[in-house]
C-alpha cells in the first residue's frame, strides 16, 4: 500500500483550515458494564497475570525498579490500575507503560473517557507520568516505519507484553497484508531480543475455527505434525493428552472445535519457540499458565484462552555456519519447549468452572472486579445483578 | 448591576456543577463575556503554537505544580495533553474562570477566597511563588491550537474530579452573530463531576483535541519540508535551489502514521538516543548546538539546525521558570574562569572589577536574590526534561585576545520617589547579568532577555532594547538576562511577547541596560589592552603576509576590536574535513570550491595554486568581517567562493 502524501494537495483554498465539524463540546459517555468486566476476566487478571508477574519480579527485580509494560488497555485502564495496586505498590516498583488502543484516535469522542482514566492512572503514586496510551492498532508495529514501532522501540524492551486480544491471534491470512499479528509478534520478539533478563508474554486469543485463518491453521498443523515425527517425547505427550500421535489422529482431532483449539494453541507456542530459538543468542520459553473460558456458553471448549509465557534469554552462541568456531553450544531444544507447552495447554484451567465450583472464590472475584470498576468511576450498584442476569 | 448578575450566574453554575455529583447530569453552559476585547483575546492572540503551551505551563507553575508532563504526539501533533500535579480547580474556581474570562482571580482578593493565591498575599501562590499569570486568558491561549479541549481537574481532599469539555467559537465582527443579550459568546462548555477514589491527589490536565490544521502544519514544519520537496522535484536546473533540511528534526509521518523517509534515508534525526533518559536527552539537545561550532559552523542558528518542534522546545525552555542546565550563574564560582564586574547604577558610572575569592559564589558577594526556581518544578516535554539551555562554561574563546568571559552583574532598585505611584507605576526592582564572550551560541541567544517572576515571553532581544551605538560586533558577543523582582509587569503587553516602550519602567530599564553596555565596552577594551601589552601581539602581526594583513585589518576595523582575529579559513580535502576542527575556524571542501575542471589544469604552478588559495581564504575572511558569510548556508557559502575563485582564475 502506498502511503498517502503527508500534506494533502488542497482541493480548495478553504479546505483543511477548520479542524472540527461542529461547534459543540463533547459530552459525558454513559458507562455500561461490558463482557470483560465479568469476574472470570478478573480471575485471569489476578490468578495469571498478577501472579506470574509477581513471581518473575520476585526472582529478578526489573532494571532500575521500573516495570516496563506494553499492552492493549481499554478506556478504563483496568489492568494498569490493578497492576499498580497489586504489583507496583507491594513491590515498590514504578510502572511505565505504553498502551495501544485503536479506538482512541485523537479525534474520537471515546477519547474523553480515556483522558480521564489516563489522568487518574498517571497520578497514581507508582506510575511514571510519561506513560501513555496511543491511538494505534498494535498491528502497526509490523511496519518498521510506523510511529507505533518507533514509540515501542523508544520505551522498550519490556518486562511484560500483554497481547490481550478480543479476537483470534490467527485470524489474519499470512500473505494478504503486512500488518498481521504474526509480523507484529516477530517485531516484538526482535525488540525483546535486547533483553538480558527474563520477560513475560501474556497472550489472550480466541481459539475457535471461525477465528483462525484456514491457511494459518494448515501451517500450524504441519508444525504439530513435524514434532510428532521428529520428537518422541512430544508424540507421547500428545498421545497422552489429546490422543494425537500421527497425521491421521491429528486430522481426526481437528474435526472437533476443541481439537482445533488444542492444536492451534500448542502450535502457536511452537511457532513462538522457534522464533526465539533462532535468535542469536537464542532464548527459551516456558508456558507458565493457561486459563480459558467460554465467550459463547454453548461451545464445547473454552473458546478464549490466556497464556502466560516466560521467555528467558540465554548466553549460548548459535553454531558457526562457516565452521571456523567449533564449540558445540547447548542450544535450547524446540522439542522440549513444545512438550512443556503441550502439557500446560492440555491442563488449562477453566475459569468458568472453577468459579462455579467455588462460590467463595466467585464472591472474591466479584468484589475485586467491582472495586476496580469503582476506581474507574463505574456505578457498581447494579454490578452483581448484571453478572447474574446477563 | 451587571456585576451582580455575573456573580449570581457564577453561583448558580457552581451549584449546578455540584449537583452533577449526585444526578450525574452534564451541565451545559456558554462562555460569555461582556467585553468585545476579551472575546477577541480569547480567540487567540499569539503568533506561535508554542506560546499556548508556554502559557499552560505558566498556569501550572502558578498553581504550585512540582511536575508538568506534556505529550504532544510528535510528529503528528493530533492530540496534545498538559498534565500537572498543581492545586487543581474547585467547582468554584472553574466557574469563576469560565464566567470571568479575562478577569483572573490571581492578584485579587477573590484569588485568596478561592484558595488559588496565598492567603497573605494575592500576588504569590499558596506555596510562595511569584505569580506569572494575571489576566486570566492563559487557558484560552489554547485557541491558538484548537477549537476543542477538555479540562480534567481535581483539588486535594475532593472526592470528585471536575471535567469540562469546551468548544470555542470563532470570533467575528459580523454584527448578526457576535452578540447576544449584550454579551459576546466565546464558546460552549459541558461540565460534570466524576467520582474519585484518589481523594488526596490534585492537579489539572488539559487535553487538546482536533488540533487546528494550520497549527499542526506549523508544528510539523510543513513549510520547510514542502519547500525541500518542491526544490528536489524542480527539473529546470536553473531554478533548482538547494534547500537544506534542518540537521536535527523529529521527522514526519503520513496520514496513517508511517514515517516518510528523507532523502538521506532517515526517518528522523535527533541528537539523543532512545536509551537516554529525559534529562540526558535534553543535555544532548543543548550540547549538539555548541558542537555545531566544531563542524565548521561557527555561528550556529537554531533556525537552521532545528525543525520547528525542536526550536519550540528550546524557546519554551528559555521562557518558563526552570533550573539552568549547568546551574545558575549566580551560584557559580567564577574566580577561576571569568573576570567579574559590578555594574554601577549611576548614569556615568563605571563597572567595578570584583576580586572574587575561590569558592564564593557571586550571589554571596553581591547579595543577589534571583534564584532560577525556589522549589521543584520539573517539566517533561515528550522525551525531554526541560532546563534553561544556557551554558556559561567551556565556551569557545579562540580568535580573541581575551580568553576568559567577562561577566557584569547588576542589582538595582528604583523607587521613583519624586513621582506619585499613579504616574510611575510603583518601584522597579531587578537584578541582571551581562555575559561577554567572543562567541555567543546559538546566535539566538545574543541580546537581552527580561524575566518577570521567572518567565519571559519576549526571549532574547538582539537590539538590547534598541541600543543605537554602532557596536555591532560587541553586541553579538553579549548575552544578558534581567530578572525583574518588582514592577515592569504592567509594561508587558497581554501576549507577554512584547512590551510597551513608553512605560516608565521600560524607559528606566532601557537606560540602565544601555549604561551597562557602555560600562561593559569600556571594561572590555581595558582588559584587552592590558592583555595586548603583555602579549606583544603587534610583533606577531608584522609577520603576516600582505594578503592576510588586508583581511586582518578589515576584520578589526569592522569589528571595532583590535584584539580579535578573523577565523582561520582552511580548504580541506573531503576526508580531512570529517575531523573536528577548532571551534572558530571555517573549513571548506576543496572539491566544492575548486571545480574538477580547474583541478585538472596541471599548468598551474604550485606557487600560483598557493597564492590562489591564500586569496580565496582572505576573501572568505573579509566576507566574514561584514557578517556576510554567516547569513548563508554552508552550500551557498561554497557556491559563492567557487564563483569568486573562478573569477580570480580567469583574471590571471
Amino acid at each position: 500500500m502506498d502511503p498517502k502524501p503527508v500534506f494533502n494537495s488542497e482541493e480548495s483554498l478553504a479546505s483543511d483550515i477548520i479542524g472540527v465539524k461542529e461547534y459543540l463540546p463533547e459530552t459525558r459517555k454513559k458507562k455500561d458494564f461490558l463482557p470483560w468486566h465479568r469476574p472470570r476476566k478478573q480471575f485471569v487478571r489476578h490468578m495469571q497475570w498478577v501472579e506470574q508477574i509477581n513471581k518473575m519480579v520476585d526472582e529478578i527485580m526489573p532494571e532500575n525498579n521500573v516495570l516496563k509494560y506494553l499492552g492493549l488497555p481499554g478506556d478504563d485502564l483496568l489492568d494498569l490500575r490493578y497492576f499498580h495496586q497489586n504489583i507496583c505498590e507491594p513491590k515498590n516498583l514504578q510502572l511505565k507503560f505504553l498502551g495501544f488502543n485503536k479506538e482512541a484516535s485523537p479525534d474520537s469522542n471515546e477519547r474523553s473517557e480515556l483522558n480521564i482514566s489516563l489522568d487518574e492512572v498517571c497520578k497514581l503514586k507508582r506510575v511514571d507520568p510519561t506513560s501513555d496510551v496511543i491511538g494505534f492498532d498494535i498491528c502497526q508495529l509490523a511496519n518498521a516505519d510506523s510511529m507505533a514501532w518507533s514509540k515501542s522501540v523508544q520505551m522498550g524492551p519490556y518486562d511484560v507484553i500483554n497481547i490481550d486480544l478480543c479476537d483470534g491471534f490467527g485470524k489474519h491470512p499470512p500473505d494478504k497484508f503486512q500488518e498481521t499479528h504474526y509480523n507484529t509478534m516477530m517485531q516484538l520478539m526482535t525488540l525483546q531480543a535486547r533483553r538480558v533478563n527474563p520477560w513475560l508474554l501474556l497472550l489472550t486469543t480466541r481459539t475457535g475455527p471461525e477465528h483462525i485463518d484456514h491457511q494459518v491453521f494448515s501451517t500450524l498443523k504441519n508444525l504439530y505434525n513435524g514434532n510428532l515425527e521428529s520428537c518422541d517425547g512430544f508424540k507421547s505427550a500428545s498421545n497422552d493428552a489429546f490422543k494425537i500421535n500421527d497425521i491421521e489422529s491429528l486430522e481426526k482431532a481437528c474435526e472437533s472445535k476443541k481439537g482445533i483449539s488444542d492444536v492451534f494453541l500448542v502450535s502457536l507456542c511452537k511457532w513462538m519457540a522457534s522464533i526465539i530459538a533462532d535468535q542469536n543468542p537464542p532464548a527459551k520459553m516456558e508456558v507458565k499458565s493457561a486459563i480459558g473460558y467460554k465467550v459463547d456458553p454453548k461451545e464445547d471448549h473454552q473458546d478464549i484462552v490466556s497464556l502466560a509465557i516466560r521467555i528467558q534469554p540465554t548466553l549460548v552462541a548459535q553454531p558457526d555456519k562457516i565452521g571456523l568456531a567449533r564449540q558445540s553450544p547447548l542450544l535450547p531444544k524446540e522439542c522440549s519447549m513444545a512438550i512443556q507447552a503441550l502439557n500446560r495447554i492440555s491442563k488449562q484451567r477453566d475459569a468458568d468452572q472453577i468459579l462455579l465450583d467455588d462460590p467463595e472464590l466467585m464472591k472474591k472475584m466479584i468484589l475485586m472486579s467491582s472495586s476496580l470498576l469503582e476506581e474507574a468511576r463505574y456505578d457498581i450498584d447494579g454490578f452483581e445483578t448484571w453478572i447474574y442476569n446477563s | 448591576m451587571l456585576e451582580k448578575q455575573k456573580s449570581d450566574s457564577e453561583k448558580s453554575l457552581v451549584l449546578d456543577i455540584q449537583r452533577s455529583e449526585k444526578d450525574g447530569q452534564v451541565v451545559s453552559t456558554t462562555l460569555k463575556t461582556d467585553e468585545r476585547v476579551i472575546a477577541r483575546v480569547t480567540d487567540g492572540i499569539y503568533r506561535q503554537p508554542g506560546s499556548a503551551l508556554r502559557e499552560l505551563i505558566s498556569n501550572a507553575y502558578d498553581a504550585d505544580a512540582t511536575r508538568v508532563v506534556i505529550k504532544s504526539d510528535p510528529p503528528r501533533f493530533e492530540r496534545i495533553s498538559i498534565e500537572d500535579d498543581g492545586l487543581g480547580m474547585t467547582p468554584e474556581t472553574l466557574a469563576h474562570m469560565l464566567t470571568h474570562i479575562g478577569g483572573s482571580a490571581k492578584r485579587q482578593e477573590i484569588g485568596q477566597e478561592l484558595g488559588i493565591t496565598n492567603s497573605q498575599d494575592p500576588y504569590i501562590s499558596p506555596s510562595g511563588r511569584k505569580l506569572i499569570g494575571k489576566i486570566g486568558i492563559g487557558i484560552f491561549s489554547v485557541a491558538q491550537l484548537t477549537h476543542t479541549f477538555q479540562i480534567i481537574t481535581k483539588t486535594k481532599g475532593d472526592a470528585f474530579r471536575t471535567v469540562a469539555t469546551v468548544a470555542l467559537k470563532q470570533y467575528s465582527e459580523n454584527k448578526s452573530t457576535n452578540k447576544t443579550d449584550g454579551e459576546y459568546e466565546s464558546g460552549k462548555v459541558n461540565i460534570w463531576r466524576e467520582k474519585a477514589k484518589d481523594v488526596d491527589t490534585q492537579g489539572t490536565t488539559i487535553v487538546l483535541t482536533n488540533i487546528r490544521p494550520q497549527a499542526r502544519d506549523t508544528l510539523r514544519s510543513k513549510e520547510i519540508w514542502q519547500a525541500i520537496e518542491q526544490s528536489e522535484n524542480t527539473i529546470i536546473v536553473d531554478e533548482h535551489q538547494s534547500i537544506e533540511p534542518p540537521k536535527f528534526h523529529i521527522g514526519r509521518v503520513d496520514s496513517i502514521g508511517h514515517y516518510i523517509k528523507n532523502f538521506d534515508g532517515q526517518n528522523k534525526n535527533l541528537p539523543w538516543e532512545n536509551s537516554d533518559n529525559s534529562e540526558m536527552a535534553f543535555q544532548k539537545l543543548v550540547q549538539c548546538v555548541w558542537d555545531e561550532t566544531k563542524y565548521s559552523n561557527p555561528n550556529p542558528q537554531l533556525e537552521k539546525i532545528f525543525d520547528y518542534y525542536l526550536q519550540m522546545i528550546w524557546q519554551i525552555s528559555l521562557s518558563i521558570p526552570l533550573p539552568y542546565i549547568e546551574g545558575h550563574l549566580f551560584d557559580m564560582d567564577l574566580s577561576e574562569w571569568a573576570e567579574s564586574f559590578q555594574i554601577a547604577n549611576e548614569p556615568k558610572g563605571a563597572a567595578k572589577l570584583l576580586q572574587l575569592k575561590s569558592g564564593t559564589p557571586i550571589r554571596d558577594v553581591l547579595n543577589l536574590e534571583e534564584d532560577s526556581i525556589k522549589n521543584k518544578f520539573d517539566v517533561f516535554f515528550d522525551d525531554l526534561k526541560l532546563f534553561r539551555p544556557i551554558k556559561y562554561r567551556n565556551l569557545p574563546t579562540a580568535g580573541h585576545a581575551i580568553k576568559k568571559p567577562l561577566v557584569f552583574f547588576g542589582k538595582c532598585r528604583e523607587e521613583f520617589n519624586n513621582f506619585s505611584f499613579d504616574l510611575s507605576g510603583g518601584p522597579l526592582d531587578f537584578e541582571a547579568y551581562l555575559f561577554w564572550t567572543p562567541k555567543i551560541v546559538p546566535t539566538e541567544h545574543r541580546g537581552s532577555l527580561i524575566r518577570i517572576n521567572g518567565a519571559s515571553g519576549t526571549l532574547f532581544d538582539s537590539s538590547f532594547m534598541r541600543y543605537q551605538v554602532s557596536e555591532q560586533t560587541r553586541l553579538r558577543q553579549i548575552t544578558c538576562e534581567i530578572y525583574i523582582h518588582e514592577g515592569f509587569d504592567s509594561a508587558l503587553n497581554i501576549d507577554r511577547e512584547s512590551f510597551n516602550y513608553a512605560h516608565p519602567h521600560s524607559v528606566f530599564l532601557t537606560r540602565w541596560l544601555h549604561s551597562a553596555l557602555r560600562q561593559l565596552a569600556t571594561a572590555q577594551k581595558r582588559v584587552a589592552s592590558e592583555i595586548r601589552t603583555q602579549n606583544r601581539v603587534e610583533q606577531k602581526r608584522q609577520n603576516l603576509g600582505e594578503i592576510q594583513q588586508i583581511a586582518l585589518e578589515v576584520w578589526q576595523e569592522q569589528n571595532n576590536d583590535v584584539d580579535s582575529t578573523p577565523p582561520t579559513v582552511s580548504i580541506e580535502n573531503e576526508k580531512a574535513q570529517q575531523k573536528l576542527i577548532s571551534d572558530t575556524d571555517i573549513s571548506f571542501n576543496r572539491a566544492a570550491i575548486i571545480s574538477p575542471r580547474n583541478l585538472k589544469q596541471a599548468a598551474k604552478t604550485r606557487v600560483q595554486q598557493t597564492l590562489l588559495d591564500e586569496k580565496i581564504k582572505a576573501i572568505a575572511q573579509v566576507l566574514s568581517s561584514f557578517g556576510l558569510l554567516d547569513t548563508l548556508s554552508k552550500s551557498k557559502q561554497e557556491r559563492l567562493l567557487k564563483a569568486i575563485y573562478q573569477i580570480l582564475e580567469t583574471s590571471e
